[in-house]
């Protein structure tokens, strides 16, 4: 009893929405084509799992996803430490990432297809760029914030700059490292749908498109589901390294 | 202990062992740049601790007193004067002069055991070595059954003695102890004060122990310094001579009380002098 109020509490706002749509669905405010009842989206999200079509969109998709992200986290992390350690590389950097950092950057995806072409590249590219605002800034400051004592006690223990950087500075740091990549990872998976409904012929967001053009209200709405799901899953994996490896 | 201006106090000191320079202050001065201002924190502090010995610095709050110690350990660069350890001159940050803090500096990514170990490490102690050190001062701090812990999974207390195991293992040639019980609650500060005592006797290293408790001072000292105000110099050396092994008991008997009196006295002597310059006493 108590382990159901406590899910229902938990859930509560995902509750209310789905009754909210539910009702609209049985008022009959819209055409029921166009805004299914939950049963049938759950209907055709079953049978969805079942096509391939699903999964190669979303293999592609997730390809993307990950190395943009990793990318964004190879090239955000040492310039996020650099601008902490450095004064001149910080003000090299700090416009960039100040004036930058409001930019939305999908707009500039245009040009990025221009650069890289139509495939993977340009997508990749983009994730890469929206991954890495917060992948830098979230580095810069967890460096700049690292305990001056920890760093202190490392120099009094007779450590090299070498050891203090991995042993000390390094692991003070990686909680904010793994903050920033709770707030790109998502961010990487909306740019990647995104980029793939504007310009696609593969991938999640195509598949997207595609079902909306056949006016497949039902099944897009699965497959929002389906991303939804996905994100979240992608999140308590990243939740489960960091509580596995940075427990401090 | 010898310094300038020494007052010699209760018992006259009958006999002056011939004992080794352990750490010698000369001249220090410390100014500090703050908005374009030149704030003078240390005016000058001459010290020569002797080896075995214990010797806590008291001063009102804000003069200075954990700067010196900061300076001393090379953390902060000192405006000029020399600091000497065993009769070399040291700078930067080293594991001769092992510090402990007032919070604890432990890692928290590592267990107790790899804390301990990790200036051992660093110093490329040889493996076994490194084994036998650690067990032998997480037993004697007495803490050996939780080194598979991690500090976060420590009280306050014994985070501070497996901090005090760390700097220990790596035989540093002097300590330096900067408000090391400060954050404690009085209760677990008298038994961290008793057990200092005990480990202190049996390593017989030298100590610069910085603190704002005056019984704290007394109990555990060879001498007291007391500084001034900013910008601090010293005020007054006092010797203590209780008998050691010292009882928690001695804290009532007569000697300590005119002890803890006096350097009260010193410092609310202190705290009345109009600052100069009305200058904010944050440390």
């Amino acid at each position: 009893m108590k382990a159901i109020k406590k899910f229902i509490v938990k859930y509560l706002a995902l509750i209310l929405i789905a009754l909210l749509w539910q009702g609209f669905v049985l008022a009959e405010l819209f055409p029921r084509q166009l805004f299914p009842g939950l049963g049938e989206i759950l209907l055709v999200f079953v049978e969805l799992l079942a096509t391939s079509d699903l999964w190669t969109n979303m293999g592609v998709t997730i390809y993307r996803i990950l190395i943009g992200f990793l990318l964004a986290a190879i090239v955000g992390i040492p310039i996020g430490i650099q601008m902490s350690r450095s004064s001149f590389i910080d003000d090299l950097m700090q416009p960039i990432f100040t004036a930058g950092y409001p930019i939305p950057r999908v707009a500039l995806y245009p040009i990025f297809v221009l650069l890289f072409g139509l495939g993977s590249g340009s997508k990749i590219f983009t994730i890469f760029l929206e991954c890495i605002f917060p992948i830098v800034v979230s580095t810069y400051y967890g460096a700049k914030s690292v305990n001056h004592l920890y760093v202190w006690s490392g120099q009094n223990m007779g450590a090299t700059d070498r050891k203090l950087f991995w042993k000390v500075f390094l692991p003070g740091t990686m909680p904010s490292i793994f903050t920033g990549f709770r707030i790109a990872l998502p961010i990487g998976v909306v740019i990647a749908v995104l980029t793939e409904m504007i310009s696609s012929n593969n991938g999640i967001g195509y598949f997207l498109v595609y079902l909306s053009a056949t006016l497949s209200q039902s099944k897009v709405l699965a497959v929002v589901i389906f991303i939804s799901l996905f994100g979240y899953g992608l999140d308590r994996l990243l939740l489960y390294v960091r509580n596995r490896y940075v427990y401090w | 202990m010898s310094c300038g201006s020494v007052m010699t106090r209760v018992v006259p000191v009958n006999k002056v062992e011939p004992k080794e320079s352990a750490i010698k202050i000369s001249n220090l001065r410390k100014v500090f740049e703050r908005k374009g201002e030149e704030i003078e924190a240390i005016k000058g502090i001459d010290l020569d601790i002797k080896e075995g010995e214990f010797v806590s610095v008291v001063g009102p709050s804000g003069c200075g007193k954990s700067t010196f110690l900061h300076i001393v350990g090379g953390f902060i660069e000192r405006t000029s004067g020399v600091v000497s350890v065993q009769g070399e001159e040291v700078g930067k940050p080293a594991p001769d002069r092992g510090m402990m803090f007032q919070e604890s500096t432990l890692f928290p990514w590592r267990k107790v055991y790899d804390n301990v170990a990790w200036g051992l490490e660093a110093q490329k102690f040889p493996k076994a070595d490194i084994k036998e050190r650690v067990e032998y001062f997480l037993k004697l701090v007495g803490l050996w059954e939780f080194k598979d812990n991690l500090p976060s999974e420590l009280s306050g207390g014994m985070k501070q003695r497996v901090s005090l195991a760390r700097v220990l293992a790596f035989d540093p040639k002097v300590l330096l102890m900067d408000e090391p019980f400060g954050a404690l609650d009085s209760q677990t500060r008298e038994t961290m004060q008793v057990e200092l005592q005990r480990i202190w006797s049996e390593s017989k290293k030298s100590v610069i122990f910085v603190t704002h408790d005056i019984e704290e001072a007394v109990y555990l000292s060879d001498y007291v310094v007391v500084l001034t105000k900013r910008p601090s110099v010293v005020k007054e050396i006092l010797k203590i001579e209780l008998p050691r092994p010292r009882e928690v008991s001695i804290r009532k008997s007569y000697d300590f009380i005119d002890y803890r009196n006096h350097i009260w006295d010193l410092l609310h002597e202190e705290e009345n002098v109009k600052s100069i310059g009305g200058q904010s006493n944050a440390e």
